[in-house]
């Protein structure tokens, strides 16, 4: 069974701090995408970043973000 | 290795079979039972009982709170072709979870003088795993 799951909201988080806020997102098989709502440059710039959705953190790597469109690797 | 708090579970639940899991709210705990069937084959002048080991027979329990956003597990339990579900047991832990798809029970219990609450059982409808 491959890996999917969704969500209506969730956020990327350089440590403590918001990057950005995201709309609706998916990962299948380790592969995010997600839409971003709103987002703090030179936040979404430092490393290492963390998708936290309802509590739950993944460490994100290789994030890619093009217009309002955010793809990645958790 | 890390131990963890079951405060922090998680349950990824779809609404069919083909459906991408969400996760759910207002849950409050998970089980999930592994065992696998034991025969007897305990024979003459054996020292102890013996048994050869069959399949596993996967299934397990969830329970929480009646919360709105949180019906979709009703519509799981409707579905014809099951669920697909993945369990954490601690969302400090994203890579550690267990996950396959399921035929889904659920149930309500609306007491008078108590919270809404609902309860579920899950059995294996395919294979199931565990990562990592």
């Amino acid at each position: 069974m491959a890996f999917r799951v969704q969500g209506a909201t969730a956020e990327l988080r350089w440590g403590y701090y918001l990057a950005a806020r995201l709309g609706a997102w998916t990962i299948e098989d380790q592969a995010l995408r997600a839409t971003v709502i709103e987002r703090d440059t030179f936040r979404m710039a430092q490393r290492p970043l963390v998708l936290v959705v309802a509590g739950q953190r993944w460490p994100v790597e290789r994030l890619e973000v093009i217009d309002d469109q955010v793809t990645g690797w958790v | 290795m890390a131990r963890y708090h079951g405060k922090s579970g998680v349950v990824y639940l779809s609404t069919s079979g083909s459906g991408v899991a969400t996760a759910t709210t207002s849950l409050s705990g998970w089980t999930l039972d592994l065992s696998t069937d034991k025969v007897e084959v305990t024979s003459f002048g054996d020292l102890n009982k013996t048994y050869v080991q069959g399949l596993k027979d996967i299934k397990g329990t969830f329970q929480g709170f009646l919360d709105d956003a949180g019906l979709s597990l009703f519509t799981g339990a409707d579905s014809a072709d099951g669920v697909n579900m993945y369990l954490y047991p601690s969302s400090a832990s994203p890579s550690v979870y267990w996950y396959g798809t399921a035929w889904l029970d659920a149930s309500i219990a609306v007491p008078v003088g108590g919270a809404n609450t609902l309860t579920g059982n899950f059995v294996a409808k395919a294979s199931w795993g565990r990562k990592p």
